[in-house]
């Protein structure tokens, strides 16, 4: 027998023992992901408890000696910031961050001593019942993401946290499960979540196909709780009585369906999308909002909805606010610990005496125009397209009776404004002072009263002013120095309390600007008086020359807003004189002429829009003439074919002193994978505002004649692809008008063309 | 085999283990299935986006098999040692097998280490009047030429040397020793190296098996102590040869009987030599992997070859990185070259081993650098992408191969280095093939 025969059978063993090995592995690598207690995704949160705990150990310890000091100083707060997350993930993106972010970002809140507190307090709190400690906080997470769970969990264990998960019960809690989710929570999930006593598993609606309906008879999509939905078996929508009964339901169900499987109460909601009506497409904004609102209060007792970019409001919630409508504060994934912290402090209450001289960022917030807190001055200014400019300071909605005296210049503009009890852009009193005439209004709910004028009749100083607002209950008195400009009363109860602002404005667009030095707010007490607070040293003022007959008093030629050469183009309509719609469509292109190069170089091939990049360059853009009016629409496109990565429509196209500003959808093709990327330029800086998911594979392959879209609606940007929304998003900065463009882009040089066959513009309300 | 005779044998067999090692190797075994169960489980994480990268999937799995295999073939290696014995015409032959051996040593510039070279192999635990020792000096240029004409004027007068005015070459040196050894066997052993006497005959005895061509013997470095660089390598000896030559020698195809100490058939490897002498790689002459390449001669020739650890050599490591790094380079071109020739037969020969264990080898060996890049490198830098999965399997698959480590020796202390050698391996050696592919036009001896 040779050694041949011998070791046969050894062969046939060792072939069994590795088919044997690798039908563990493969069998065993598919059987453990997912939900299983002894899956890698719950054993490695296991280990990262361990981990952090470790990491966090310092920290806790400090922690513990702070209780102590804290019970007995019982500080309570009448603010609560809450934080909204959306994912965990080793990528950050627009929505998502890592985990190690996350962490760094919560260990700063401990370390600073806050801690979480859960949906029971803050409804105590809200609805006056109960009060709460200072520094509370409370975390939430929107969707439902297996992620969130499993990269967050580790964290807020080891640091003794508590978090709320908002879940879509329609994919977390199905009646009927047909296919295991590798994204969402199933239920095994959602019951492990809550028996961790970490995780409250609160309401993010059913939300049966990704929360979109068909709102029209094209079939567009629209958000589910705000629109109506489109019958198309009847050829019609919705009723209000079939409306209201299905938003309703939603609600409800959703919230039935988490308290049979967790057997708990459920009391907050969030809405998906942030939208609580006002995103309404097919109804009018007031209508759905009444509806939702009506639905949620008879369900919940506390509901959320979610403002990003922040800075539109104050940061943090109030008691006597809406319980309904609760801000949240969604954490950038590129904040550090340090910076999540800072914009949270910035939001807590300050005290009086406040005074600053810009060193740091307090949490001047810009509403409207621009805004720079550098080198310790404040400049708020109109922007480029707007007439004026606001900014206020968060945290200070809760002052009621104060002096608030700021060191100012006088830039340009023929309006500088001091606002004080400001609630919101709808409520507060401003003293506004112009060169000749000073006047104190009040805003109440989005109307202006005028309650005080007064002339001046001094040469009104440009550097160094020092302004001067008081308001002591119903009485409101402007002064610059020491010197009372104008008095008024009769200031509503429905701004008793609120923070302060400033406001500048000029009739021309661009022009208003104002520095603002320093800034001291003094409370106003039954011991002190105005005077007392107002700064001492005298201001000699010039007086008026005289002869103040009015013509000669034309002042200086206005400041012209710069002016572009710009070709002779007629603007292309998108109204008819008698105000019909007028879209603006291309199926055949013909006229070179109508396009403008901008970057690479473009063509018009028999009845195709060519774009595409030169031997020198990466990509192409062409934008077409006369769009430069055009306020919010819809531009869609079809193409014939592309070649390099990727095509963009682009949109709100600007040009000012030579500087490009505009939003742009870029459709992204990388052969297996394509997503929408959505990015603004502002003044030639490209700032990439987030990614889609990635489009369904089925469409990756071929392009020809799939609708793309990018739809601009006062500041928000859609990006549409197939029909589908991909990407939106509020751009703050975003010019209210601009025109269309088409762009194109590969990382070879001299590569991406696009031929375009196909666009339309859609003028939208 | 009756039930009853068989728990009988198990019966026995226990009685064969202390307590102590009872426990020993239940906690090894249950230490491997657990890692067995860690590995899957980091598995079915690349498992989890197997919607998007299938192919990673598909090339995990397939890796952590080829490298779990190999413990599988290590584990049927113990048969290896009964199966030569058994050959037919062996049954009548109970006598002493004592073949006249002869010892071929090349050597080149090795002053102070021959002497203890040829005295151990003089010392070996076999009949003096069958031994004969070969010494070439190639063209040495310090005193390894004196101490030779000393060593055979004052202590052993048998000792044959072959002087070479210039140098030549390690493989001209081994030529010339074949030529001149009159034994049956030929045992080549490399100048810094010997074996240990009282083992010599365990690496005769296979040869007993007419179908064996070749056997290599068990390998360790005698400076292991030197540092912690010598003592990761004596972790790496240990696994290259009692667990990856001994997976080899399960099917009695090892493809490389080392340098170091290895015993070869004159009959067998006479007709190639020249042949093997001669062989060119891109027109130049082949400068390394010398018994690589004398080895799959013996496997093309249709004889088999084996590993012993019962015979044990010793060997000289580098001991600085710089000299591993040469030594690591000169190996995977010798690996490269070598490969590439038994791949033109292998399959035909042997498509067992071909298919199981020597095509899939290439394949793992060429792809990891590249795998190794993207998760260490390409996804952290580009992606953000943790790289501590793979990491973290890496070092999963060392300490279950470390398990088996300790099951097949408990004396050998070096086992915790395992570690320091695949995390070495992962950041530096497997990119070391790179480096050694593109030099591979440099023919300089370059040992040491």
């Amino acid at each position: 027998m040779s050694i041949d025969t011998h070791i046969s059978k050894i062969r046939y063993l060792f072939t069994l023992g590795v088919l044997l090995l690798s039908a563990v592995i493969v069998s065993g690598s598919f059987s453990f992901q997912g939900s299983g207690v002894l899956s890698a995704e719950n054993l490695s949160r296991e280990v990262s408890y361990y981990r952090y705990k470790a990491q966090f150990a310092g920290i806790n310890q400090a922690d513990e000696n702070k209780d102590a000091v804290y019970t007995r100083s019982q500080s309570r707060t009448d603010v609560i910031p809450v934080l909204v997350y959306h994912g965990i993930v080793s990528k950050p993106d627009r929505f998502s961050m890592t985990s190690a972010t996350f962490a760094e970002q919560m260990g700063a809140l401990k370390k600073a001593g806050y801690h979480t507190i859960s949906m029971e307090n803050l409804e105590a709190f809200l609805s006056g019942k109960d009060t709460l400690p200072e520094k509370s906080f409370i975390l939430t997470f929107d969707d439902g993401r297996k992620d969130s769970f499993y990269g967050a969990d580790p964290v807020i264990h080891a640091l003794d946290f508590t978090a709320t998960m908002f879940t879509a019960t329609g994919v977390s809690l199905p009646e009927k499960i047909e296919k295991k989710s590798t994204y969402y929570l199933n239920p095994q999930e959602i019951v492990r979540m809550h028996k961790t006593g970490r995780w409250d598993i609160e309401s993010h609606a059913i939300q049966k196909e990704g929360g979109f309906i068909t709102i029209d008879a094209d079939g567009t999509k629209g958000n589910f709780l705000s629109n109506k939905m489109w019958l198309d078996d009847q050829g019609r929508l919705e009723t209000n009585t079939e409306y209201e009964a299905r938003v309703t339901k939603e609600l409800y169900d959703s919230k039935t369906a988490i308290e049979k499987t967790l057997n708990k109460t459920v009391t907050a909601f969030s809405y998906p999308f942030g939208d609580f009506g006002q995103q309404s497409e097919n109804l009018s904004n007031e209508y759905a909002e009444k509806v939702i609102n009506k639905a949620v209060s008879d369900n919940y007792k506390v509901a959320f909805h979610q403002i990003w970019p922040v800075d539109h409001d104050f940061s943090q919630n109030h008691v006597g606010e809406s319980p309904y409508l609760l801000k949240r504060i969604e954490p950038s994934p590129f904040w550090s610990g340090e910076e999540l912290l800072g914009y949270i402090n910035s939001g807590q209450p300050k005290k009086f005496p406040y005074s600053e001289t810009f060193v740091n960022d307090q949490g001047w917030k810009n509403l409207w125009g621009e805004l720079s807190v550098t080198e310790n001055r404040l400049v708020t200014k109109a922007a480029p397209t707007t007439a004026g400019s606001v900014t206020f300071l968060d945290g200070t909605y809760n002052w009621k009776d104060y002096v608030v005296t700021s060191q100012i210049d006088w830039n340009s503009g023929s309006h500088v404004v001091l606002v004080a009890r400001y609630q919101n852009a709808d409520n507060y009193a401003s003293c506004i002072i112009s060169d000749d005439n000073a006047r104190i209004e009040q805003i109440i709910d989005g109307t202006t009263t005028r309650l005080a004028e007064a002339k001046i009749d001094f040469v009104m100083p440009k550097q160094n002013v020092p302004l001067s607002f008081a308001l002591r209950q119903n009485s409101a008195e402007c002064f610059i120095g020491n010197k009372s400009l104008v008095k008024a009363s009769g200031v509503s109860t429905k701004i008793a309390n609120g923070g302060i602002a400033f406001k500048t404005w000029d009739s021309v667009r661009g022009i208003a600007s104002v520095t603002v030095h320093s800034v001291s707010v003094n409370e106003l007490t039954n011991k002190n008086t105005v005077a007392s607070l107002l700064p001492q040293n005298e201001i000699v003022f010039t007086p008026l020359p005289t002869k103040p007959t009015k013509p000669t008093t034309k002042p200086t030629p206005e400041p012209k807003p710069p002016v572009i050469p710009v070709e002779t183009v007629s603007e292309i309509a998108l109204y008819s004189p008698n105000g019909a719609m007028r879209p603006y469509h291309v199926l055949n292109f013909r006229e070179t002429s109508a396009w403008k190069n901008v970057w690479g170089t473009y063509s018009i091939e028999g009845p195709l829009l060519s774009v595409g990049a030169t031997p020198n360059t990466t990509g192409g853009m062409t934008i077409l003439k006369g769009t430069s009016t055009w306020g919010n629409y819809n531009f869609m496109a079809r193409i014939e074919s592309l070649s390099g990565t990727s095509f963009s429509l682009v949109a709100r196209y600007t040009k000012n002193n030579n500087k490009e500003s505009y939003a742009s959808c870029s459709f992204m093709n990388y052969g297996n994978v394509s997503y929408v990327r959505l990015d603004q330029v502002t003044n030639d800086a490209t700032m990439q505002i987030g990614s889609s998911i990635k489009l369904s594979r089925y469409f990756t392959s071929n392009w020809k004649d799939v609708p793309f879209s990018i739809r601009v609606i006062g500041n928000e940007v859609i990006c549409t692809a197939n029909g589908t929304d991909a990407i939106r998003a509020t751009l703050s900065n975003l010019t209210t008008q601009g025109g269309i463009g088409v762009k194109t882009w590969s990382e070879a040089k001299g590569s991406s063309n696009v031929k375009i066959k196909e666009i339309e513009v859609t003028p939208l309300q | 085999m009756t039930i009853k005779s068989l728990r009988r044998k198990i019966h026995t067999n226990l009685w064969r283990f202390t307590t102590s090692e009872i426990f020993y190797y239940t906690a090894l075994s249950v230490i491997g299935l657990l890692l067995l169960f860690l590995i899957v489980l980091t598995k079915s994480k690349t498992a989890a986006s197997i919607d998007t990268e299938p192919m990673l999937l598909v090339y995990t799995i397939l890796v952590t098999t080829f490298e779990l295999s190999r413990l599988i073939a290590a584990m049927f290696y113990s048969n290896t040692v009964h199966i030569h014995k058994m050959h037919p015409d062996l049954k009548a032959q109970t006598h002493n097998y004592e073949p006249l051996v002869s010892f071929v040593v090349p050597c080149y510039n090795e002053g102070p280490a021959i002497e203890k070279t040829i005295t151990k192999c003089f010392d070996a635990d076999y009949p003096k009047e069958k031994l004969e020792v070969i010494v070439i000096n190639d063209g040495s240029t310090d005193n390894t030429r004196e101490v030779l004409y000393r060593l055979q004027k004052t202590k052993f007068p048998e000792l044959v040397i072959i002087d070479f005015k210039k140098n030549q070459g390690k493989r001209h040196g081994m030529a010339e020793g074949f030529a001149a050894a009159k034994g049956e066997i030929v045992v080549q052993l490399d100048s810094d190296s010997y074996i240990v006497p009282e083992t010599f005959r365990e690496l005769i005895e296979p040869f007993r098996n007419p179908e064996i061509g070749a056997v290599c013997a068990h390998a360790d470095p005698e400076n292991a102590d030197k540092n912690f660089l010598t003592k990761m390598q004596a972790a790496y000896y240990f696994l290259s040869f009692r667990v990856l030559k001994a997976a080899e020698s399960s099917f009695f195809t090892v493809f490389c009987c080392s340098g170091c100490s290895s015993a070869y058939r004159k009959s067998v490897v006479m007709p190639i030599m020249q042949t093997w002498l001669h062989e060119k790689f891109l027109g130049l002459p082949v400068t390394w992997g010398d018994d690589r390449a004398l080895t799959n001669w013996v496997l093309r020739r249709n004889f088999k070859t084996m590993y012993t650890d019962k015979a044990t050599a010793f060997t000289i490591c580098p001991e600085n990185l710089r000299q591993l790094m040469k030594q690591q380079v000169r190996w995977k071109k010798g690996w490269f070259v070598n490969s590439l020739n038994a791949s033109k037969f292998i399959y035909k020969k042997n498509p067992f081993v071909a298919f199981t264990y020597f095509f899939p080898l290439i394949f793992v060996t060429l792809s990891t650098p590249f795998m190794a890049t993207k998760a260490l490198i390409v996804n952290p830098l580009f992606y953000g992408t943790s790289p501590l999965f793979y990491v973290l399997g890496v070092f999963l698959v060392s300490s279950l191969i470390v398990t088996f480590y300790r099951a097949v020796s408990r004396e050998n202390k070096y086992w915790p280095y395992v570690f320091a050698w695949s995390a070495i391996n992962m950041v530096l050696l497997s990119f070391v093939l790179f480096y050694a592919l593109f030099t591979i036009q440099n023919r300089k001896w370059g040992t040491r």
